[in-house]
């Protein structure tokens, strides 16, 4: 069944960056307490300035923005209409334009 | 502020929210970004980027439950995100370039905004009721798949539905995008009754398209967030796993609790985030 390769995907995706993103602020915290403390005063008074953590963070926030392109992606080989195909590919390219930066502020 | 202490508390109250909301029918978007702009100092954008996030989290849990129960199909899924996603994103980059520009007063503006817009969410939600429908297959609702049946499991009956009036309902999926995107808010409040209203499905078939639609449509405006770097995993691990977890208890608890008395509290704290965001929205712009 399509909608449960496609749900499946995207679910186990987002576990996995919730998970990711759980780890890292957990380790940062324990490596580094001095430099996470003060990032959550940095956040807590408003600014927006260097207040990500690791680079598996990172990640994590990154899966999360690529799930529903990955559901699509094992969904799509079995998407037997071809219109809705072509919905699935626009959204694909949509989502990576903006992944990559062509689409920012 | 000790970190353990923030990451308990975001955790706490996104865990709060998630059930609250889900026993009053609403994303925990809705309530989540609109209490944090009106009650923390938190930057606006770093807010905006985790409600969108919380958004696409409660989207991939709950629709999952809907796919596999056959109320969501996926071609309808696609055909919604679609044309909601070219909204959320333009609403991202309005929302990002309306404080970059005009800093503090562009925070203002974003709160002054959405408190006024949550007046309005809370009339829909008091005013709008879900419409029966029979709906009859078009050329473009054929050619794009938009049609199926569903056996509702309370009935016990076969509803059949076929999406109609694609043109309007894809401007309306837009405007619905643009607000989400600027404000970070899943807006489930306004997709159900477009799905329902507009397009003709049934009110069931609605929820379900709509709880599913958010992991996709959401993630390209999520990306504009995290290129300006605010999408930090200080505040997204506690809020999204506070609120994928409360949203389950929500669920299952809302079987048994009075919906009626929930919604309407609900509606208060919504009500109170609004004349807040209002308040500090025209204090922001030197008004009062």
């Amino acid at each position: 069944m399509i909608e449960k390769r496609f749900s499946d995907a995207v679910f186990y995706t987002v576990l996995l960056a919730l998970a990711m993103l759980v780890v890292d602020v957990i380790l940062y915290a324990l490596a580094n307490p001095q430099a996470t403390s003060e990032r959550v005063n940095a956040i807590m008074t408003g600014s927006r300035e260097n207040i990500s953590t690791t680079l598996l963070g990172q990640i994590g926030v990154a899966l999360l923005g690529v799930a529903s392109s990955i559901g699509l992606l094992a969904a799509l080989a079995n998407l037997k209409n071809k219109t809705a195909a072509a919905l699935a590919v626009a959204i694909l390219i949509i989502t990576a334009l903006a992944a990559i930066g062509v689409i920012r502020a | 502020m000790d970190v353990v202490i923030f990451e308990g508390l975001l955790f706490v109250a996104s865990l709060v929210i998630g059930v609250v909301a889900a026993m009053a029918g609403v994303g925990g978007g809705v309530v989540f970004t609109p209490l944090m702009l009106a009650f923390t100092q938190m930057d606006t954008t770093v807010i905006r980027a985790a409600g969108l996030a919380l958004a696409m989290t409660t989207s991939a849990f709950g629709g999952r439950k809907y796919f596999l129960a056959g109320a969501a199909r996926l071609n309808l899924v696609l055909f919604t995100s679609l044309f909601m996603s070219l909204g959320v994103v333009t609403g991202a980059l309005v929302g990002i370039h309306v404080v970059k520009s005009l800093g503090k007063a562009g925070e203002a503006i974003i709160r002054l905004t959405l408190g006024v817009l949550l007046f309005f969410i809370v009339l829909i939600m008091l005013t709008v009721k879900p419409r029966e429908v029979k709906s009859e297959a078009s050329g473009w609702s054929r050619r794009l798949g938009l049609y199926g049946a569903f056996k509702d499991p309370a009935t016990g009956e076969e509803v059949s539905y076929t999406a109609q009036r694609l043109l309007p309902t894809a401007f309306a999926l837009f405007g619905v995008g643009l607000i989400s995107g600027a404000f970070g808010l899943g807006a489930g409040w306004a997709l159900v009754p477009v799905l329902n209203l507009i397009t003709g499905l049934p009110i069931k078939i609605a929820v379900a398209t709509s709880t599913s639609t958010f992991i996709v449509a959401d993630a390209p405006g999520l990306w504009a967030y995290v290129h300006e770097g605010v999408a930090t995993p200080l505040v997204l691990a506690p809020a999204l796993v506070g609120v994928a977890i409360g949203s389950n208890i929500g669920a299952r608890l809302a079987l048994k609790a009075k919906a009626r008395v929930i919604r309407l509290v609900v509606i208060s704290v919504m009500l109170i985030a609004a004349a807040q965001l209002v308040i500090r929205g025209l204090m922001g712009l030197g008004l009062i």
